[in-house]
């Protein structure tokens, strides 16, 4: 892996707002990298700038090694972006897909590739002849994700790519990408607030919270409102009942956002004696999956609807024999939050 | 009642009868007035583009500007090209008074400000989306430019017919900077008014008609290329 992308001090300004502030930033290349967070936290902006549509207010961006004012066109070529709820051009499917092509004066085996970009996304060659009107929310987005693959780009850039698609589509989508990834090298950067699906597809995650990078890896982000206990300490109330009180915040607002690590979150499913306090919480398992850049295993459960992910090793796992669907008993260790 | 009826049965005898002065009334007409709208959908897309596209300093006032000239009488603008073309203007020395070409000079001034202001108005009301797919894509301004007008197509056409409408019936212009002079810049509506002046009623109403007619045909035309590239 080489260093694919070089951030320096960026700040970004719209209307005198700062909305993205990062010292330093590299991403490295075949790779798949996510960029969480909540509304606002600066994630299109971000690969507004990383696609090079727009230049941050100060600061560098390099490509390469090469800084974005001296990038040529051909390098500009290779990098694409699929914008939130990308606009077709109110043509057929066929030519919005060779659409991009046709930029690059491009034209041999046009058809050919189009059937190609199509299954890529799951959809069949009849829907080139299909005019833009005829599509549904799932099937416009891929026809817009086809237009992006069938540039072969060396850089894919995907902005919240499953907003306002079922899960169907969702699934398609993921498979486009990692096929994309595996026949054409491409690195590609997603931003995404499903967090959950960003942890079954990316290589590298990153969390962003109002325009700062705040940690790569498994994290969890718990948002206002919150209440406060007896001893004036934040607690989150979950709908079901059950709260979490959040250690040595007496001193903290009601509208802070906690981030835990997923290694201080412990789960259990059976033998779970020991660990059972007063403070556990109940949950379900809905998801489990191996972590990319290690061996061990990220367990994706709810607490009454709140998503939240915890690391385990394979041993912790093989004993505990989880599977999605268990109920578990959770401890979050809450004395060494991060505080936002 | 009978102004009229006796107008429509002339009209078509003139027509049909291959009647010369009303030919060539008629040719001239088409030709000055396709001319104007060329030229005036040449330079006003463009303009009106980045009007509707870009956001600069002095946008607001330009726009209200564009907006003022819509309503500048065509009797005005004859007049400032009079002005310009005569020999003592800054065009004079070109010869073009009492032309075609300073019909159309005048006309364009007439087209420019609705094709740059409607068109401003349709890339504005443009998904905005639009731009950042295609820029997403790789596109630069030219091809968004021809992309968002292709998208806009409709509105466009709307534009063009609107300015086509204005030109083609207006008659100040043609009547101060054309001269009216028989088989050389006489439009239909310079004809019209020379033939009312001479008490030819019918004679202006089967005129009036003839444009009636010339324009229905401009418009069916268009509606029809609309309706096949919306199916």
């Amino acid at each position: 892996m080489s260093c694919l992308y070089k951030l320096e001090n960026i700040e970004q300004y719209y209307d005198g707002k700062k909305v993205l502030n990062i010292d330093t930033l590299s991403l490295h290349d075949n790779q798949i990298i996510g960029f969480f967070g909540p509304n606002g936290s600066g994630k299109t902006t971000l690969l507004s700038l990383l696609s090079f549509i727009n230049k941050p207010t100060s600061g560098k961006v390099s490509f390469n090694g090469i800084e974005n004012n001296k990038l040529d066109l051909d390098v500009r070529h290779s990098i694409v972006i699929l914008p939130q709820n990308p606009y077709l051009l109110k043509r057929s499917v066929y030519d919005n897909i060779i659409y991009g092509l046709k930029l690059r004066k491009k034209s041999d085996n046009l058809k050919e590739l189009v059937n190609e970009a199509l299954a890529l996304v799951g959809l069949d060659s009849s829907f080139s002849t299909r005019k833009w009107s005829a599509l549904s929310g799932g099937e416009a987005q891929r026809v817009a994700l086809a237009a992006r693959l069938i540039l072969k780009p060396k850089v894919l850039i995907l902005d919240e790519p499953t907003s306002g698609v079922d899960t169907n589509s969702a699934q398609l989508i993921k498979e486009a990408i990692l096929l994309a990834k595996q026949k054409y090298n491409t690195t590609i950067l997603i931003s995404s607030h499903d967090h959950n699906w960003l942890n079954h597809i990316c290589d590298e995650r990153i969390a962003l919270f109002q325009g700062e990078l705040v940690q790569s890896g498994s994290v969890n982000l718990l948002f206002a409102p919150w209440g406060k206990d007896e001893n004036n300490n934040l607690v989150k109330k979950f709908i079901d009942g059950q709260e979490l009180v959040i250690q040595n915040s007496t001193d903290k607002k009601t509208d802070s956002v906690v981030m835990i690590n997923s290694e201080y979150i412990t789960i259990c499913k059976k033998g779970c004696d020991d660990m059972i306090n007063q403070d556990t919480l109940m949950g379900k398992i809905t998801s489990i999956h191996q972590e990319s850049s290690s061996d061990n295993l990220l367990v994706d459960f709810i607490i009454s609807g709140v998503s939240f992910v915890s690391k385990l090793s394979r041993i912790q796992m093989q004993e505990q024999a989880l599977l999605p669907g268990d109920n578990i008993n959770i401890n979050i260790d809450t004395s060494d939050v991060c505080w936002i | 009642m009978n102004l009229f009826t006796d107008g429509f049965d002339q009209a078509i005898e003139l027509l049909v009868s291959g009647n010369e002065s009303v030919y060539s009334a008629i040719s001239t007409t088409i030709t000055v007035s396709s001319w104007s709208l060329l030229i005036s959908l040449m330079i006003g897309l463009p303009l009106g583009f980045a009007l509707g596209y870009y956001n600069f300093f002095g946008k607001a006032i330009i726009r209200t500007i564009v907006d003022t000239l819509l309503a500048l009488p065509t009797v005005v603008i004859g007049l400032v090209a009079y002005t310009m073309l005569s020999q003592a203007g800054p065009l004079g020395e070109y010869n073009l008074l009492f032309s075609q070409e300073a019909i159309i000079l005048g006309q364009i001034v007439l087209g420019l400000p609705i094709i740059i202001a409607l068109t401003a108005t349709q890339v504005e009301s443009v998904d905005k989306r639009l731009y950042s797919s295609l820029k997403g894509l790789g596109a630069h301004s030219f091809q968004i430019l021809t992309a968002t007008l292709i998208e806009a197509r409709f509105g466009i056409m709307t534009a063009a017919m609107t300015a086509y409408g204005r030109i083609i019936t207006e008659i100040g212009i043609s009547m101060m900077v054309g001269g009216n002079i028989k088989y050389h810049t006489r439009t239909v509506t310079t004809a019209i008014a020379l033939e009312t002046g001479k008490g030819e009623f019918v004679t202006g109403i089967a005129l009036g008609l003839v444009l009636f007619v010339v324009a229905l045909i401009v418009n069916i035309t268009l509606s029809m290329l609309k309706r096949s590239w919306t199916q």
